[in-house]
């Protein structure tokens, strides 16, 4: 007899004389079904608690019963012949969901072999330790759970079939890899989460050594011949929308080209691949800001009719155009009509991207890197059966990581290419070194997987020996081509004057407070005021030297007075636009400025 | 050949006092042409050490300690375990509250010398502490309410109160003091006190007051150890405190008040005044830091210590101190809380002198730094001249 109290979801609901057998019995309920299968019990010395709420992290678990596991050959004939699903286990009472808190009142074996009769459940896989990503990863068991976490996420951001339907679909953006394969090294969830049917990545060669320096510090170097054989090459797609809405009082958008009365006409180059419709053709070569759809809309606010001239529509152009860094070729163009009845144009260019220097690749082990150069075929290292590799990879970067997953992967790589039956790499269970290296001896390599290798640039023979293997590797949507930016001059912002921020915009590089602060800790102050106004802002401003207010020039009058006081004593003063806008914000605020001039010398 | 004493004199031209007074100690001895190489390299490194004049130099010391300070959120070195010291927070907590001259720091703690006469006596010593150390009621003796008769009953631990010297009448003065009511009864182990409680709930609150009575000790000093120097071979005992009361130490005749240390910044300025305030903040910053492998140089962080007294008070670094406090209304409109600075800046009419770096740069005028400091100007003489 063991009295207590009990706990639902953390508070105090009453006690009971037989904590043991409540326990059980609401365990049972559960199991039966009675109760939901989320719910979870855990027995602590004088105390049951219950819990029903969110936020626990629950895990599957099979039940054993008397030192039997409950799921026998003939559960699991069962699910193979898909008669039955993981569900119904869960509903017979064979498969149960167990939280933190429920744990600990568990033993769980982790094979069936070793059940004992103590045992309480059993695990269903051990590789269920990992998640859905990390379970993905080749040898994960010998990676650092950091280098996982690092993997799982990269692996959110390769490249590859992101839909099967890629081909009719009109995404504003989206990258497609070109030859994907299915990874040589690769678990069985590969299969289970369809990866093999949508692959992102390709099995590359790899030699690791360094070279010339063109791969330091996680930087890769790639072939050039791997390349031209479309290594890593995939396909950037961008989609355009334009309706011909339909505006109060009957006015409607036209596609249409523009003549050269309309506002905002481009030119006529501007308009020279567009058909009479005003869409551009399909296999197009578009640049930045070409005109992909021309379309002219109404003016926006309709102007007093008077009654002896024409009713004259100043129409305004609005037309779409590529966006920058976007340039390629027009795809496909579309043309329907949405819900409304307004009619749709679509269009969608493409754009090829070869790997080019600063790309960013991954391995599966959260070994990723960006390509510091792109070497010719010819000027590769090969080894004594003539490979040359697709890319040489830094021996540097392994040992601090500790992923010594990657080079299990490689040594796999190397054996499946030539055993043509893939390897298995699934968490606790795949094929281990051992296995590998004699594998490898068969096949007429060293087991340790390194190789005899000639310098491509001069022919002699490295007098080390270089490891090399085949490692799936991902292509990351981190392309620089999309990053590549510069400014000289270019737009500013209204409010302010000062140059625009972000890419997007052609805006500057921001000259932040702490660069500001390091130019003052130099004294540097000239640098700084070339910095800070000559180029952002610099501005003159005329000032009344009587009141002290921003006065007006009058150009057709050529006449320059303040008009606060009438007076003419006026004088440019160089300030930064910001200053102008703040006295300004500061007279709508109800305060009036008063600028004292003074002479500078 | 210049003699030796014309040398010294063009020192004096350069040096101040102090310095000549040290190179005079430490170049006793040496040959003329060996002292004068070395009192002109040493001359040499004066120089070379001053300011250049237009060096931004409060910009420069907050980047010191700013650049250093990062780093230290990340690592901070605990200190612990070590006995009898007792442990100050240390890092960044520590360094923020010195910068803020926060009113209630986590940790204050007096170092107090004990006369030349006592130090040597470890029994004397500890008897010193032992009395400076707050006791409250409660830690002597077991407190109780009667709510039938509405009293509270008072059962002394005899124990602990031999421990710490105390007696029963002593103990009840104190709380007939704290309670204004005299004693219903006062025994060796127990002492009734009916206070003026007509109900439960007043009772309560008496019963409280009564427990957290000071029976003994300095008001503040919640603990006080004893920690060992060693001299040579003789041994001097000092006693450290946890929680300060600087005033009341300073008052008692077994301690040297002249070499007795606090922590704590504003209760130094208090008893001892602004220099010796700028001095404990100086040292206390600078010992945090030491303590964290962090090595700024000295001038920096005493110009923070200077920039932070210098108005005769102490002054925050942030909003509420020196950074909200400048000349300038647009560098103080540029700096949080701009519409309070704006606003009052246009009730008064003030005037923006724009001398200071922040408003200089709003205008868009070169900053009074560095190459910006020094102006050139035509004179008019020399065009006469010619
Ligand atoms: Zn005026």
């Amino acid at each position: 007899m063991n009295e207590g109290s009990v706990y639902l979801n953390g508070s105090l609901i009453g006690s009971h004389k037989n904590l043991d057998t409540l326990a059980k019995e609401i365990r049972e309920k559960r199991r039966r079904g009675e109760l939901p299968e989320t719910l979870t019990v855990r027995k602590k010395e004088d105390e049951v608690l219950v819990n029903t709420d969110t936020g626990r992290a629950l895990r599957p678990l099979i039940i054993i019963e008397k030192g039997k596991s409950k799921l026998t050959e003939e559960h699991k004939n069962k699910i193979e012949k898909e008669e039955i699903t993981f569900k119904d286990l869960i509903k017979d009472g064979i498969v149960e969901y167990l939280d933190a808190e429920e744990e600990e009142d568990a033993y769980i074996a982790m094979k069936e072999e070793e059940i004992t009769k103590e045992h309480t459940h059993l695990e269903i896989h051990p590789s269920l330790a990992f998640g859905t990503c990390s379970s993905v990863n080749p040898y994960p068991e010998y990676n650092m759970s950091q280098r996982l976490e690092m993997s799982d996420s990269m692996l959110k951001q390769a490249l590859g079939l992101y839909a099967t339907n890629y081909n009719v679909r009109m995404d504003t953006e989206s990258y497609l890899m070109q030859y994907p394969q299915k990874p040589l090294t690769r678990t069985k969830y590969n299969k289970i989460l369809g990866l093999d049917k949508k692959p992102a990545g390709q099995n590359f060669t790899i030699a690791v050594m360094s070279y010339i320096g063109y791969n330091i510090d996680d930087a890769i170097v790639l072939n050039k011949g791997s390349i031209q054989r479309a290594l890593g090459r995939s396909i950037y797609y961008r989609g355009y929308s334009s309706q011909e809405r339909r505006y109060p009082a009957g006015q409607k958008d036209r596609f249409e080209v523009p003549s050269e009365k309309i506002v905002g006409y481009r030119g006529e180059e501007a308009y020279k691949n567009l058909d009479e419709n005003g869409i551009i053709e399909p296999e197009t070569q578009v640049d930045s800001r070409d005109v992909l759809i021309s379309k002219t809309s109404p003016p926006r606010f309709l102007e007093e009719i008077s009654e002896l001239s024409a009713i004259e529509e100043k129409r305004k152009e609005n037309s779409t155009t590529v966006k920058a860094n976007c340039e390629g070729k027009v795809d496909w163009v579309l043309m329907t009509e949405g819900e409304d009845g307004n009619k749709i144009i679509k269009v969608r260019t493409r754009n090829t991207m070869e790997p080019i220097i600063g790309d960013k690749f991954s391995a599966r082990h959260g070994q990723k890197g960006i390509v510091g150069l792109i070497v010719e075929e010819e000027d590769m290292p090969w080894t004594e059966s003539g490979v040359v590799p697709d890319m040489i990879f830094n021996p540097h970067a392994v040992p601090s990581r500790m992923t010594a997953g990657f080079l299990l992967e490689a040594i796999a790589g190397k054996k499946t290419s030539f055993s043509g039956k893939k390897t298995n790499a699934t968490a606790f269970e795949g094929e281990d070194r051992e296995s590998l290296k004699k594998k490898l001896e068969e096949y007429g390599f060293k087991p340790n997987g390194k190789e005899v290798m000639y310098d491509g640039r001069t022919g002699r023979r490295i007098e080390a020996q270089i490891f090399t293997g085949i490692v799936y590797y991902q292509k990351l949507y981190h392309l620089a081509s999309q990053k590549l930016h510069a400014r000289a001059r270019g737009p500013l912002q209204i409010l302010t004057r000062q140059p625009t921020e972000g890419k997007s915009r052609g805006g500057g590089q921001k000259f932040g407070s702490m660069e500001r602060d390091c130019l003052i800790g130099h004294g540097a102050s000239m640098l700084l005021k070339e910095r800070l106004l000559k180029e952002s802002d610099e501005t003159i401003e005329l000032i009344c030297e009587e009141c002290g207010t921003i006065a007006v020039n009058n150009k057709i009058r050529g006449e320059m007075y303040c008009e606060a006081c009438g007076s003419k004593n006026i004088h440019p003063v160089k300030m930064s636009y910001g200053f102008k806008l703040l006295i300004n914000e500061l007279k709508a605020l109800g305060i009036q400025t008063e600028l004292k001039l003074e002479d500078k010398m | 050949m210049t003699s030796m004493k014309d040398t010294w004199k063009e020192l004096e031209k350069e040096l101040p006092q102090r310095k000549i007074q040290t190179l005079k100690e430490n170049t006793k001895g040496m040959k003329a042409a060996e002292k004068r190489k070395f009192l002109e390299e040493k001359l040499e490194e004066y120089r070379k050490s001053k300011v250049e004049p237009g060096e931004p130099v409060g910009l420069l010391a907050a980047q010191a300690v700013g650049e250093r300070a990062t780093q230290m959120v990340l690592r901070t070195f605990h200190i612990a375990g070590l006995t009898g010291e007792l442990s100050v927070p240390q890092g960044m907590p520590r360094l923020k509250e010195l910068l803020e001259v926060r009113h209630q720091p986590k940790m204050e703690t007096c170092k107090i010398q004990i006369k030349k006469e006592l130090n040597g006596n470890k029994e004397k010593v500890k008897e010193i502490a032992r009395d400076m150390e707050e006791v409250t009621l409660e830690e002597v003796a077991d407190v109780q309410e009667d709510f039938n008769e509405k009293r509270i009953i008072i059962n002394f631990n005899e124990k602990k109160m031999k421990k710490q010297n105390l007696k029963p009448e002593e103990v009840a003065a104190k709380i007939k003091d704290k309670l204004r009511k005299k004693p219903e009864k006062v025994e060796d182990d127990q002492a009734i006190f009916k206070p003026k409680a007509s109900t439960l709930k007043s009772l309560r609150r008496y019963t409280q007051k009564a427990k957290t009575a000071r029976v003994k000790g300095i008001k503040g000093i919640k603990r006080a150890t004893i920690v060992e120097r060693k001299q040579g071979n003789k041994k001097t005992y000092e006693i450290h405190t946890d929680g300060t009361n600087l005033r009341n130490i300073l008052k008692l005749p077994e301690v040297n008040s002249k070499e007795t240390y606090s922590n704590s910044i504003r209760e130094v300025q208090g008893v001892l005044g602004i220099e010796a305030a700028r001095k404990v903040l100086h040292l206390e910053i600078q010992e945090n830091l030491k303590a964290q492998n962090i090595t700024i140089n000295d001038r920096h962080i005493m110009l923070i210590s200077d920039a932070m007294t210098r108005k005769g008070e102490l002054n925050a670094i942030g909003r509420h101190g020196i950074s909200g406090e400048k000349e300038s209304v647009l560098a103080n409109a540029s700096f949080e809380t701009q519409m309070r600075h704006l606003l009052t800046a246009a009730q008064k009419g003030e005037t923006d002198p724009l001398k200071g770096v922040a408003e200089r740069m709003i205008v868009g005028e070169v900053i009074p730094v560095g190459t910006g400091s020094v102006e050139l100007r035509m004179s008019n003489q020399k065009q006469k001249k010619k």
